[in-house]
């Protein structure tokens, strides 16, 4: 599982999380280190808490969910090399790219 | 193919390209119905990267193969995707490395070639596999 990598990318500690969805401490603590596994509602809660499908927290899929603006949904593209380091930060990048290609019509 | 001409092909095209502060080394997309290229203004680093990112873009163009930013979330979108990939990689590399040019330069080995057509080793290794790969070579 990728909890603790998910974790400390969002910059929280082990509190905050186990908070969020609504277990103890040492309860997280036991998921993050594969003591115990998680039911699957609280893979569906720590899935939503940390932006990711449950595969991705599972470490099923490499490719952690990206967020596309909706009107960006059907936006005909390609990356350079591909996307197998497609971050968040390219979506947001291109979403840039658009509105600027939009001014630039203008 | 030298950049001069790929800029030329691109304008010929009606591509539009665009300098930008991006993290991947270039991206394309469409705005009604054009294409339009973004290149970094941040990461290209040569001569020889501004032409290949510039090739590879052109590429994606001239076979076609952009995809709907959304199929990224799907293993099978992904899988498309690489498809799309692998042929825009292999069409650039044919704009870099023509086969007549390549059929002259075969007898030197790969890093004079890269050198002698101002590209990477690897866009000339994708050349000869992909001209290996149609029975051209």
């Amino acid at each position: 599982m990728r909890l603790i990598e998910l974790r400390k990318k969002k910059g929280k500690n082990q509190a905050e999380v186990a908070k969020f969805i609504n277990v103890s401490q040492v309860a997280y603590s036991k998921y993050e280190t594969g003591k115990s596994e998680p039911s699957y509602d609280i893979l569906t809660k720590l899935a939503d808490y940390f932006d990711v499908s449950v595969d991705y927290i599972l470490g099923r899929d490499e490719m952690p969910t990206l967020k596309i603006p909706k009107e960006y949904k059907d936006l005909q593209v390609a990356f350079y090399d591909g996307i197998k380091d497609l971050k968040q930060e390219d979506i947001d990048e291109l979403v840039k790219f658009m509105e600027y290609l939009k001014s630039k019509k203008k | 193919m030298v950049t001069e001409e790929l800029y030329s092909l691109a304008e010929r095209k009606n591509i539009g390209i665009n300098f930008f502060r991006i993290r991947k080394k270039g991206l394309i997309t469409k705005l009604n119905g054009n294409y339009e290229i973004g290149l970094s203004i941040e990461v290209l680093a040569s001569q020889i990267q501004e032409k290949e990112a510039l090739a590879e873009e052109l590429a994606h163009c001239l076979t076609g193969t952009v995809y709907p930013i959304s199929l990224v979330a799907t293993a099978l979108g992904r899988l498309n995707i690489i498809k799309c990939e692998r042929l825009a990689r292999q069409t650039a590399s044919t704009l870099l490395v023509p086969l007549d040019k390549l059929k002259l330069l075969l007898p030197l080995p790969v890093y004079e070639i890269a050198e002698e057509l101002n590209v990477s080793e690897k866009t000339v290794l994708t050349a000869i596999e992909y001209y290996q790969l149609k029975g051209l070579l």
